[in-house]
């Protein structure tokens, strides 16, 4: 990482930040992702144990009871979990401590004239949700970047000084985004009273503690948020104080998660309830109600699409930037804002999959009828519709990696095979989209001679969807490392021996990649799905392999020429548009999957929506409610970010992050 | 720009040589592994890339675009085979084109290319072209239009039922059979080993080859103008129906069926079908008016003996799911 | 939305639209202002003129349902927008204003036509609404075995087919099952014979202990398996005997309301110990009896269409079903007396003589509850230490014990014991009027051992 000429200071600085990055990000993950994980691998033991414990301690309630209590009082009542087992597999038992849930009727619902209820609650809950996102996602983004300031402050103070300040920014967007999202907050709650006044009545009889609990959260979170925004210049110490606030935010991303899965834990309890019996009454264990089965998935899955989303928002915020700039220096800034914030936001989408298929597992195990409902009854559509929004994001990602290569100067090497990449990635994404069946005219089913196609009929299965979307990232990842090195003149004695190593790799992972997917057509089903854990496997290795290698190649390797920020091609710009309004639309998608996958319930066999809502939506309507609720919550961002500046402009007069207002534009 | 004109002249020329020359011998009746459209398509690119890059052509971007986009095109409205359905063939076409744009956009330089001469032909620096294309668009448009409103007559999506539910019992010459009761009279040997034999062959089994031999008789005689001789569905008539013939060879027609199945569907023929399938579209005929129960059951006994599949059975599903 | 409501998605565009008209004629006239040789009058008029259009059929709009929102979005509002943008681009050609148009507004386009064009997308999907099942099928008059079969045939695949689409009805069973003979390439077993493999199945070794031996309760559901008898009383099959008696409408029926008895290898979890398959008179199936019936005889039926000697259910009866509504109206009617009937009447309509020894009453002669001689005994009762009740003369504790019967137990004296609480029903407070319970209390009062 040593170099020797004097000149490339300043790029020695750069480089080794954005070394430091991706190790700041990982780092990062796995602490959010650990207590999930491990929590995870050693729950079957601890769960066993603790469910032991807990009956051991539910009989000694019980004779403590008998004893102390006279005959004739009335009995407690024992009743059986709807999830939690015994270690010997039996329903774990659990004394009654809440009223059944109850059948709901006409006088539970209220509606309006102009929208139905289901919609309206949709609307607010939607629209809190992504600037919750937003607001989490945030704090995450401040904190890395704080940290990777204060750790090139020895060896580039200019690098430093300018990943400090884009912290300092983005913090300042997320204080006005922060009070949004409350008065957002308030309204769903307030949509929750008085449209669905029985649900919530059912939901808040269960939830009362945790809800108190919640509230007392959001004072604190409040409270740490201010003192870290606020106490930024005073705590500018460069030393003991700076380590301080970078700290705070360690605790506000603390609070913030805390946050996150406590709201978590209602949602997760309406799809897979635990804690309580058939009959919807509550067993006396909040902390089973809480930790119900998908919350720990979800809450990881919700973690990473944060990122995901804050990166699209900040990115899409730098882009718009980059092209009202009105001089270079402003233009080199945001195309540095967009590349970390690009950085961060595909870093995160890597293992958001992974997440996914933790959270499909979990969905199978506690019913299986829901995961087939999901993956091929109703929802399946829209599942294929998620296909198009991923290839939408794959697109996106590759065509602002290419374009920023293009601007790297030594990057011509590389650039040739674009071309084969996006060849490839246009043949995965076939095979993705090809669905397994077709809507067809009687005319073409004749011509086919089947309902199958003999050829483009084989990509409907799963084995071929998955080698496709393995090959893909795979493609992404590779097209991430050329990036990587594109503006390096690798020096290294093992030169030659590294580069057939990643080749290897590469190859190796693909062809794996092909051959098992080509080896499922010939396994029963039950056995196929085995396949897709080598498969990842294989992706995974290119990419925690492929990087560690290629990083360590760049050892005492000559520059062939700085990044040129602040050239950045439109194409690129507006490729960051879409991949910041494919996410928007996504995850609405998903969320709107996730929580219809319940059907008519609003808890899962236990409390039924006897609304007038209680159909699911054709696809077509929940896509026309998904555009409206991305533009709807764009607008507001626009607002939040334009409200964000105004307190930016009397500061410092030479401040360029300022949406400006349009009229000022013109001038 | 003349070496672009040479490419394109080359490209179009080569195309028509492929199309009309070779396309016809790379699709056989009968395609093997190197004689087959996909390596005539194949071919096409090769030859295309080789013209291209061998004689440094370097056409311009906007013609390789469109190069790689009629690629695409062709192959899937006329290489790919059998055709997808529309909504297929859009989906793809849609996916082609993103990708064609990621090619063209991958950077600054090669998207400034492609742009170029549309916006010369727009701002009118390229006058010929722009007279042409300005004057072809309105074209296409009125063509566009007057094909989505000229009324076409596609079929109703119907859905038939192919093997439908057989009734309790049928009447046949007179005799009411019990269908889930009968068996085939000539089945000798309730294990059937004789389904490798072959007439005249083994001494053994003559009476049995020689029941099999006369159903034979019986389905060339009647049967195999729509069944086809090779019992798959494509006789010399077959296609003038629809729904097709059915393909005994298929494991989805008879050897998912039951003997008494098959008696039922060719005594009765196409008429005899409930509604869920149709009657009216199967061209099959009533056959218990031209041939005797015994002619039936020994065509049925033949099409099981030449096609090598084994009937279903109730025994056989008992085993099932075990 | 409904059909007879605005469409939100339509009319937040028409009201951005609007915005954008007037953020555009306010861009218009500041670069006038700011500019000398460019007519104020003329560009303000033109700009003002397409805020006022735009603002006119926004406002049209907002009064329109959804079907006409969309026609009129598409061939009006959009129409006005593109040439409010080709105005706007010769306005800023002809004054050599601005090369392009601002960024935002070119943010705002592309986003606008991604996400419509994304909705536009899930628009040309096949469309299918799902609506929640009903509650439970209702039964209306006498049908035929036919008929039950066929409602067990909609349970499962669902009353009507949908092109293109795997049929599935509320109990979802083809989602994993398959009923064609020799289609195995189901999640879950076959179905074709299960009716006849059933009854054998009970029989063989592997039934007999995996995973849970006969006799016991599976963890799970508590049902104990192979013992139709100890199936809830609403789904047990009349003159159900024990493992011996098992026919093959008791494995189903025990398959359904307990699937993890017994697995078929090969189909379950954990080596074939843990069934998939939900329990079906459990939510989220929730069938109720009379569907778990139905379903057993379409099973029964299905492999020979319109022969239902095998079926072994019985016909749902009118009574058994959810059908209150109906039986509600003649003489079902909940058990009331008005008072004006003469006090013998009342007394034996109310049923009491089954317990009661009522002096006075003929056939009042049963022996589970303490002879009625309140004369005599009432006095007594309200003395006794262990009265706890409100009365304080005998009407009183007459009137309570018959509202109130836990209120003092009575001591059997004969027997030396209490006699047992809760046997009288503690609902006379719905089946007698004020008139009614003033007589009987009043009858009761006077009544005395005779002799």
């Amino acid at each position: 990482m040593r170099r020797s000429t004097k000149e490339d200071k300043a790029m020695l600085g750069k480089s080794r930040g954005l070394n430091i990055l991706p190790i700041a990000l990982f780092l990062a993950f796995v602490t959010y992702a650990m207590p999930g994980l491990v929590g995870d691998a050693s729950a079957k033991e601890a769960f066993a144990e603790q469910v032991f414990a807990e009956q051991a301690f539910a009989k000694e309630v019980m004779a403590e009871e008998e004893a102390a209590e006279g005959e004739g009082e009335p009995e407690i009542e024992w009743s059986q979990d709807v999830f939690y087992k015994d270690f010997e597999g039996n329903p774990l038992k659990g004394p009654v401590s809440g009223a059944p849930a109850p059948e709901l009727g006409e006088n539970d619902y209220n509606n309006y004239e102009f929208a139905p209820s289901r919609i309206i609650l949709w609307i607010a809950n939607q629209q809190h949700l992504y600037f919750g996102s937003f607001v989490l996602a945030v704090p995450i983004f401040c904190m890395l970047i704080e940290f990777v300031g204060i750790r090139t402050r020895d060896s580039d103070p200019v690098m430093s000084e300018k990943y400090d300040r884009l912290a300092h920014d983005l913090m300042k967007v997320s204080l006005t985004a922060y009070s949004w999202t409350a008065i957002l907050g308030g309204v769903l709650l307030f949509t929750f009273i008085t449209l669905f006044p029985g649900f919530f009545k059912y939901m808040a009889t269960i939830f009362r503690p945790v809800m108190h609990v919640y509230a007392l959260m959001f004072l604190a979170e409040s409270g740490v948020l201010y003192v870290y925004y606020y106490g930024w210049d005073k705590m500018n110490d460069g030393g003991f104080l700076k380590w301080v606030h970078c700290s705070i935010s360690v605790l506000l991303n603390l609070i913030g998660t805390v946050l996150m899965y406590l709201a978590n834990s209602w949602a997760t309890f309406m799809q897979a309830p635990g804690g309580i019996d058939e009959q919807g009454r509550f067993l006396g264990n909040i902390w089973h109600v809480i930790h119900s089965t998908l919350w720990n998935p979800v809450g990881i899955h919700r973690i990473l699409g944060n990122i995901v989303f804050g990166g699209g928002i900040v990115g899409s915020y730098a882009a718009y930037h980059y092209l009202t700039a009105r001089n270079d220096e402003e233009r080199a800034h945001y195309d540095w804002v967009c590349y970390i914030a690009m950085f961060i936001c595909i870093f995160g989408l890597i293992p958001l999959p992974f997440a996914g298929y933790w959270l499909m597992k979990e969905v199978y195990a506690f019913r299986q009828q829901m995961g087939i409902t999901l993956m091929g009854g109703i929802m399946a559509w829209l599942f294929i519709i998620q296909a198009v929004m991923i290839g939408l994001l794959f697109f996106g990602a590759n065509s602002y990696l290419h374009n920023s290569m293009s601007r790297v100067q030594g990057s011509q090497r590389y650039m040739k095979y674009c071309k084969y990449m996006v060849l490839l990635l246009i043949v995965c994404f076939t095979m993705w989209m090809t669905p397994h069946t077709i809507v067809m005219t009687p005319a073409e089913l004749k011509e086919m001679g089947g309902a199958q196609h003999p050829i483009v009929g084989h990509f409907g299965v799963m084995s071929a969807k998955n080698t496709a979307v393995n090959l893909m990232i795979t493609c992404t990842i590779l097209c991430f490392l050329l990036y990587q090195r594109s503006n390096k003149k690798i020096t290294v004695p093992w030169a030659t021996v590294g580069n057939c190593w990643i080749t290897a790799i590469f190859i190796g992972a693909a062809c794996n990649i092909v051959f098992l997917g080509v080896y499922g057509y010939f396994l029963p089903a039950n056995q196929r799905v085995g396949l897709s854990v080598p498969q990842v496997t294989s992706t995974l290795t290119t990419l925690f392999a492929g990087t560690a290698i290629n990083i360590s190649m760049f050892k005492d390797s000559e520059s062939m020429g700085d990044i040129k920020w602040g050239t950045q091609s439109k194409v690129g710009t507006y490729a960051i548009f879409l991949l910041a309004i494919s996410f928007t639309w996504l995850m609405g998608l998903m969320g709107y999957i996730r929580s219809a996958v319940r059907l008519f319930w609003h808890v899962t066999e236990v409390l039924r929506d006897n609304s007038v809502d209680a159909y699911t939506l054709t696809i077509g309507e929940a896509g026309k409610m998904l555009t409206f609720n991305t533009l709807f919550v764009w607008v507001q961002f626009v607002i939040v970010f334009w409200v964000a500046s105004l307190t930016a402009k009397k500061g410092e007069a030479k401040a360029p992050d300022a949406v400006p207002v349009p009229a000022q534009q013109q001038q | 720009m003349n070496k672009s004109f040479l490419s394109l002249i080359l490209a179009v020329a080569g195309w028509a040589v492929f199309h009309f020359g070779l396309f016809p011998i790379f699709t056989p009746a009968e395609p093997g592994m190197l004689i087959n459209r996909y390596v005539y398509f194949l071919l096409f690119c090769f030859y295309l890339i080789i013209v291209n890059v061998g004689m440094k052509l370097k056409p311009a971007m906007a013609l390789r675009a469109l190069y790689v986009w009629m690629l695409g095109f062709y192959f899937y409205d006329h290489i790919l085979s059998p055709h997808v359905p529309w909504t297929l063939f859009i989906t793809y076409m849609m996916l082609w084109t993103i990708g064609t744009f990621l090619y063209i956009s991958q950077d600054p330089v090669t998207f400034r290319e492609f742009r170029a001469p549309i916006v010369k032909t727009i701002i009118g620096e390229y006058k010929l072209a722009r007279i042409v294309a300005f004057s072809v668009l309105p074209v296409l448009v009125g063509w566009a239009t007057y094909q989505s409103i000229y009324p076409s007559f596609a079929e109703p999506v119907e859905l038939r039922t192919v093997h439908p539910a057989p009734p309790a019992s049928t009447k046949v010459h007179g005799k009411t059979y019990m269908l889930e009761k009968i068996s085939n009279p000539f089945r000798i040997d309730e294990q059937d080993n004789y389904k490798d034999s072959f007439p005249f062959l083994d001494a053994d089994k003559q009476e049995y080859m020689k029941f099999v031999t006369e159903g034979g008789t019986i389905f060339f005689q009647n049967c195999h103008y729509c069944h086809g001789d090779q019992l798959n569905g494509l006789g010399m008539f077959a296609h003038a129906f629809n729904p097709t013939p059915a393909n005994f060879i298929d494991p989805g027609t008879i050897a998912m069926l039951q003997e008494s199945f098959l008696f039922w569907r060719v005594s009765k023929g196409g008429p005899g079908l409930p509604n869920e399938s149709t009657p009216w579209s199967s061209a099959m005929p009533p056959w218990e008016e031209h041939l005797t129960t015994d002619e039936i059951w020994k065509v049925i006994l033949f099409e099981y003996w030449y096609t090598g599949w084994h009937p279903r059975t109730f025994d056989d599903e008992s085993a099932v799911g075990e | 939305m409904l059909p007879e409501q605005s469409d939100v998605l339509w009319t937040f565009l028409a009201i951005t639209f609007s915005v954008f008209a007037l953020y555009v004629f306010i861009n218009v006239v500041l670069h006038c202002r700011e500019r000398e040789d460019v007519s104020t009058t003329f560009w303000g008029g033109v700009f003002g003129a397409f805020l006022v259009v735009m603002f006119i059929e926004t406002s049209t709009m907002m009064g329109m349902i959804q079907s006409e929102q969309l026609s009129f979005f598409f061939s009006k509002m959009v129409l006005t927008v593109f040439i409010l943008l080709l105005a706007w681009g010769v306005f800023f050609k002809s004054a050599g204003i601005e090369a392009q148009s601002p960024p935002i507004i070119r943010a705002f386009f592309w986003w606008t036509t991604i996400s419509v064009l994304l909705a536009g997308y899930t628009n040309w999907l096949p469309q299918q609404r799902s609506d929640p099942p009903p509650k439970a099928a209702a039964i209306v008059g006498e049908i035929t075995m036919e008929e039950y079969a066929e409602m067990g045939r909609v349970i499962i695949f669902g009353a009507k087919q949908v092109a293109g689409q795997k049929a599935i009805g509320k109990g979802q069973c083809p989602l994993c099952h398959t009923f064609e003979a020799g289609n195995n390439i189901g999640r879950c077993p076959n179905l074709f014979g299960i009716a006849e493999r059933g009854g054998t199945r009970v029989k063989e070794e592997r039934y007999m202990n995996e995973p849970v031996k006969v006799g016991e309760a599976e963890p799970a559901t508590g049902v104990i398996k192979g013992s139709p008898q100890d199936i809830q009383e609403e789904y047990r099959r009349a003159g159900a005997g024990g493992h011996d008696g098992m026919i093959g409408e008791d494995y189903i029926r025990e398959s359904m309301m307990c699937p993890t008895c017994y697995v078929v290898k090969g189909f379950g979890g954990a080596g074939d110990l843990k069934s998939p398959m939900p329990v079906i008179n459990k939510p989220p199936i929730s069938l109720s009896p009379i569907e778990v019936n139905a379903v057993i005889a379409y099973l029964q039926s299905f492999e020979n269409p319109g022969d239902f000697s095998n079926v072994t259910v019985p016909l749902p009866s009118q009574d058994d079903g959810p059908t209150e509504e109906a039986s509600g109206d003649d003489e079902e009617q909940p058990l009331f007396v008005t008072g004006s009937e003469p006090i013998e009447e009342m007394i034996n309509k109310l049923g009491c003589p089954l317990c009661h020894t009522i002096p006075g009453i003929e056939g009042a002669v049963g022996e589970l509850g303490p002879p009625l001689h309140e004369k005599t005994n009432a006095p007594n009762r309200i003395k006794d230490p262990r009265y706890k009740g409100k009365a304080t003369n005998t009407k009183e504790y007459v009137r309570e014990s018959i509202l109130d019967p836990s209120a003092y137990v009575v001591m059997n004296e004969a027997e030396n014991e209490l006699f047992p609480d809760g046997l009288m029903p503690a609902n006379f407070k719905n089946m007698l009027s004020v008139e009614a319970i003033d007589k009987i209390v009043d009858f009761i009062s006077e009544t005395e051992a005779k002799g």
